[in-house]
């Protein structure tokens, strides 16, 4: 569910997890099946987060893996983007960014 | 074009424009000296073409005085002294000759005595080649009086107008600038003289001689024919004198021309105050010799349109030569060579132009039997040394050896890669990467950047282009892409310990926080932040979040690669830069680098005292880089005709192999008495033990209170009380025992605590869960603080 305080708030997304074999000692693989509107997803879903890749520790439940995906998405990290456009728009024109997402928000994620 | 490009060639075009040639200023000093000379060059050639053999030297510059003639004082300008005639014709000897006849009865002795019979042993026919002896320099029971040759007047004042200009424009400089600029030199009357040996009587002498082809390389005639004349050669002939320590160095400039008949060599230098080409032939101490000569010196006059090409710089240069260097004859004789002249004259042939035909195992060196060299205006007299050998080889031969030697050392290269990729696979994990000292590998891939840059700043000077270039992109490639890529892994494997003391690094950094330890929820915000960031600098960005840090900057891939860069550039021109350097400063400056760059092994010794582990570095490796380190070491030292011309250097081998051994034997004790067995082990702090017996006291302090509430006492089992939490990597139970007796703790481990793991950071896990994840990352899973290798 988009967190209330962003522009995906009133979305439902849905994400494919898949733990591979030596799990917790590899982080698991996070997709959004859902389309949405941010600098760190991209097209076909796959999510720039540090803690997804070299920064996983065997420590993290899939709680705490889901709440910094819900605070990504509060707070985006518009320096180091995986879709440089969103990025673009999102240092640039802010309110236009959030139109954006709200709109693809209404449109894929609802 | 756009406007900076416009600039730029307008800046450009300046430049070029400036640069033209930098002409003499035109003063009516040197259009005097100009013509003046010019017409002396002209009667010259006149006099070579119509010389005799018996009508004596003629009308040149410096020849106009015979010995006798400079004993009794006489003054130049009024020759000639006497007439030669058919009669009474010009001879050998000090009357007549400017050889005094204690040289010249030298020279007849042993030069040009030994004509070849065909068929019979034959002396080498291209004699291209450095040459390398010892000389001394014979006092004559009379002492040689020197010539005070004076140049023509026009050309004193010539070379007066010139050193005042260039003192004008020194001061002019120096006024303007005096910062940058040195003072004006004074303007001496009396000029020390290049080759005015008087502090030393012996000393070596090496002499390159090369064909002419190479030496007139921008005279645009067909040359093949200009040298050799029947079986005489003009040869470029550059003989230097230096003494023993190296500290002064001359080098004199002739042509000579080389009977191969009689394997004998006479070269004399020249200058606008002895022109000695031209009268070349007329000491060739016989007639038929002087007929070939004369031919070929001729025609190498001919070359030159006196009118066209002479121009100022020219006559300010050999009247520079004249006041500055002294005047050299020499003669040289060669040894015969066990072949004749068919085969020598095959495998020069096949030595030109290769054509895979098979070559005499040893083919034969230049070896000079006996020379002298003869200064008449400093009056010197140089010998030859008899003891000591006088040979080189053909350069041919001396670049067919260098290219062997270098493709030796590319395999050695080749085996130091291999021997790195097998150490690398060795080492895999990041406990054991973190046992490796980084100034190990340092040391190691330092010697092998430094090849790399030899090669790549040499290969531009040779003739061995090719191989040194492989070489140089071989190294360049080994060291950036194997060797700095295996550093900078176990830098980042040992980031943590950066900034910390050594005592850190052994029981692993601890958490300073006030507070408990943080929830991981808040530590995502600050992670995002440095999403994408490559793995070395992570701890950057935990040192920016975390409150105390320990870490300081990382290792940062560019910081390596710069300071590698500039070390070894800065060492390579030192090292090549050193050849000009006295014997002395040499020989220090190549045991001093030799011994660095050997010590390789010392760092990884005292980190293993450290982590008291030992067998860090395999032992192939360990022994198989020292290998390739002392292999070239033995081919430069104890091979005495090695073409690097290496002085062999017994001591300096002993040395650095007593040096590698004893690394190799420190090494070996290690692993043999264990890695501490040089120290008390109560110096070093002990290695953290991750299974302590922990009370309720310890538990009370420092373990955060989510532990402390999660705690379900189980049961009691004789002193400890077992409790139950969870495992923070695999959320199942963990049987934690408490010690709650009253006693003391001893030290021994406690059996119920074998499979539970205490971090330094007070966190618990399984032994089986943490040991999987300290495979990947010497990272404690909750706080991510560093962990000591178990």
């Amino acid at each position: 569910m988009g967190p209330a305080d962003s522009p995906y708030a009133g979305g439902v997304f849905f994400l494919s997890i898949h733990f591979p074999t030596d799990y917790p000692f590899k982080p698991p693989k996070i997709n959004f099946t859902t389309k949405i509107y941010h600098p760190n997803i991209n097209g076909t879903g796959s999510i720039c987060l540090d803690i997804l890749k070299d920064q996983w520790s065997p420590a993290l439940t899939i709680s705490k893996v889901l709440l910094s995906i819900c605070s990504l998405l509060t707070d985006a990290n518009p320096d180091d983007p995986l879709v440089p456009e969103i990025a673009h728009v999102y240092k640039l024109d802010r309110p236009k960014y959030e139109a954006t997402a709200r709109e693809w928000t209404k449109k894929y994620a609802v | 074009m756009n406007r900076d490009t416009f600039y730029f060639v307008i800046v450009f075009a300046f430049f070029l424009l400036l640069t033209e040639n930098g002409k003499y200023p035109v003063t009516d000093y040197s259009e005097r000296a100009l013509n003046g000379y010019k017409e002396i060059l002209k009667t010259a050639k006149e006099t070579v073409t119509q010389s005799q053999y018996g009508l004596g030297y003629g009308n040149l510059t410096g020849l106009k005085l015979s010995y006798e003639d400079n004993l009794a004082d006489r003054n130049a300008l009024l020759w000639p002294f006497r007439d030669y005639t058919p009669g009474q014709p010009w001879k050998e000897r000090q009357e007549d000759s400017l050889l005094p006849d204690i040289v010249s009865s030298k020279v007849k002795s042993f030069w040009a005595q030994d004509r070849v019979s065909p068929g019979k042993p034959a002396y080498l026919l291209n004699i291209s080649g450095d040459v390398y002896g010892d000389f001394t320099i014979t006092k004559p029971s009379t002492p040689l009086k020197p010539y005070l040759n004076q140049l023509p007047k026009f050309l004193e004042e010539f070379y007066e107008a010139l050193r005042n200009q260039k003192y004008e424009e020194e001061k002019q400089r120096y006024e303007d600038d005096p910062e940058n600029n040195l003072p004006p030199q004074e303007v001496s009357d009396t000029i020390e003289k290049v080759g005015n040996i008087t502090t030393y009587t012996e000393g070596d002498v090496i002499l390159q001689i090369r064909s002419l082809e190479s030496t007139l390389s921008d005279v645009d005639i067909d040359k093949s024919e200009l040298g050799l004349h029947k079986d005489a050669v003009l040869v470029a002939l550059l003989v230097e004198l230096r003494n023993h320590p190296r500290t002064d160095s001359n080098t004199f400039d002739m042509f000579a021309v080389y009977f191969q008949d009689t394997g004998s060599l006479v070269g004399l230098t020249k200058s606008a105050k002895f022109m000695g080409l031209h009268a070349l032939p007329h000491f060739t101490q016989n007639l038929e010799n002087f007929e070939k000569s004369k031919f070929l010196v001729s025609k190498l006059l001919n070359l030159t349109n006196i009118d066209r090409d002479i121009a100022a710089e020219d006559v300010g240069r050999t009247v520079e030569l004249a006041q500055t260097k002294c005047e050299l004859i020499s003669y040289i004789q060669l040894e015969k060579t066990q072949f004749d002249k068919t085969q020598l004259s095959f495998i020069d042939d096949e030595l030109k132009s290769p054509q895979g035909l098979p070559l005499p195992k040893r083919i034969p060196r230049i070896e000079v039997k006996k020379s002298l060299f003869y200064s008449p205006d400093c009056g010197i007299l140089f010998e030859s040394s008899t003891d000591k050998d006088f040979v080189g080889i053909r350069q041919e031969v001396k670049y067919s050896q260098l290219r062997k030697a270098l493709f030796f050392v590319f395999l050695l290269a080749i085996l130091e890669l291999r021997l790195f990729m097998r150490q690398t696979k060795y080492s895999r994990t990041p406990s054991s990467l973190s046992n490796i000292s980084t100034l190990s590998i340092g040391l190691l891939s330092g010697y092998d950047l430094l090849i790399a840059m030899i090669m790549t700043l040499v290969m531009w000077l040779t003739d061995l282009y090719l191989i040194c270039a492989c070489l140089a992109v071989f190294n360049i490639l080994l060291f950036y892409v194997f060797q700095l890529r295996y550093l900078l892994t176990i830098s980042a494997t040992q980031a943590n310990e950066r900034g910390s003391t050594w005592r850190e690094i052994l029981r692993g950094s601890l958490v300073r926080r006030n507070s408990g330890d943080r929830d991981l929820e808040a530590q995502t915000d600050t992670t995002q932040a440095a999403a994408a960031a490559p793995p070395a600098t992570q701890p950057v960005a935990e040192a920016a979040n975390q409150g105390d840090t320990i870490v300081q900057s990382a290792t940062n891939p560019m910081q390596y690669f710069m300071i590698s860069f500039f070390i070894s550039f800065a060492v390579t021109v030192i090292a090549l830069n050193a050849f000009s350097w006295s014997l002395w400063a040499l020989r220090f400056f190549e045991y001093f680098c030799l011994l660095v760059f050997n010590s390789y092994l010392f760092p990884q010794f005292l980190r293993n005292t450290l982590k008291n582990k030992s067998q860090t570095l395999s032992w192939e490796f360990s022994i198989g880089t020292a290998l390739v380190r002392l292999i070239p070491l033995y081919y430069l030292c104890l091979n005495p005709s090695n073409p690097f011309r290496h002085p062999y250097d017994p001591v300096l081998v002993i040395v650095i192999t007593c040096w590698l051994l004893a690394q190799l034997v420190l090494l070996f004790c290690q692993k043999r008495f264990g890695a501490r067995f040089w120290v008390k082990s109560k110096w070093l702090p002990e290695q953290y033990n991750y299974q302590p017996t922990l009370t309720l006291k310890d538990l009370e302090t420092g373990f955060s209170s989510d532990i402390l509430a999660n705690l379900k006492p189980e049961e009691q089992q004789g002193d400890f009380l077992l409790c139950e939490i969870d495992c923070a990597i695999c959320m199942s139970a963990l049987t934690l025992p408490i010690f709650v007796a009253d006693k003391p703790i001893d030290k021994i481990a406690n059996p119920l605590m074998s499979k539970v793991l205490v971090t330094p950071c007070h966190h618990i896990f399984h032994l089986t869960c943490l040991e999987d994840w300290m495979i990947q990352k010497l990272q404690c899973p909750v706080c991510r603080s560093a962990l000591p290798p178990i």
